[in-house]
């Protein structure tokens, strides 16, 4: 069992249509790099070009959300769950 | 919009003032309010934690929690319905789509795109205005919204 990364719906066609991604446990940095190795494109929309995540997107390791946690620095675990999850946010 | 959604969506508004609400609203293609589900705004928790990034808090905008958002996402789904519409407040100002509004709105990763946006106006504790907004190409068109008895 390793890991595995849960992809947004808007993500979905840069990742075969595929839902869900397996990827070896690691700092949340190389899972995301391991991704996107196999389905370019995903990744880049993921994070930002120094290599942060973008303003919109955030990464959750099971329930924690990275932010919270190491950012991508974040271990994931064998059997952890790593969720893509787009920001709704806005305001006055 | 059925009066009892609206209804639903002002209540919420007024409990949070002085902070904005958010939540999102599920249907059908036949009725498509038909359920308003509240969702926590962590505008507040991720300014204190991180201002720079942050640098409003939850009264002068939302954050919508990421796990109730997609909770209400899969419950909409076990019900057969989907997000049509994400609604918010605003304190102490009015009922525009704002810059920031629209820029998280019209990102390419937006989980809803397809969904109207609800902004309510909550002023001296009160609500004063509602509008309805809804993506036209590259931009989101104002429309009335209209009440209909539920």
């Amino acid at each position: 069992m390793g890991v595995t990364v849960r992809v947004p719906s808007a993500l979905r066609a840069l990742a075969g249509g595929r839902a869900e991604l397996d990827a070896a446990p690691g700092p949340l940095r190389d899972v995301l790099a391991s991704i996107g190795r196999e389905s370019p494109g995903l990744v880049a929309r993921v994070l930002a070009d120094e290599g942060t995540l973008r303003r919109h997107v955030n990464v959750f390791v099971n329930d924690e959300d990275v932010r919270f946690r190491d950012f991508l620095d974040t271990p994931v675990r064998e059997g952890d769950r790593v969720t893509i999850v787009p920001a709704i946010a806005g305001g006055a | 919009m059925p009066t009892a959604a609206l209804n639903e969506v002002f209540a919420h508004a007024r409990e949070a003032d002085p902070e904005e609400c958010c939540g999102l609203i599920t249907g059908t293609h036949q009725a498509p309010f038909r359920h308003v589900i509240r969702c926590r705004n962590d505008m507040t928790l991720h300014h204190r934690r991180d201002p720079a990034s942050y640098p409003r808090d939850g009264r002068q905008g939302f954050y919508m929690n990421e796990q109730d958002y997609l909770r209400a996402e899969d419950d909409a789904e076990a019900r057969g319905e989907r997000v049509t519409c994400v609604y918010h407040s605003h304190v102490e100002a009015g009922a525009y789509f704002s810059e920031m509004d629209q820029d998280f709105a019209g990102q390419p990763l937006f989980p809803f795109p397809d969904a109207d946006h609800l902004v309510v106006a909550v002023i001296g504790g009160k609500i004063v205005d509602q509008a309805l907004f809804r993506r036209a190409a590259e931009s989101f068109v104002g429309r009335v919204v209209v009440h209909a008895r539920s």
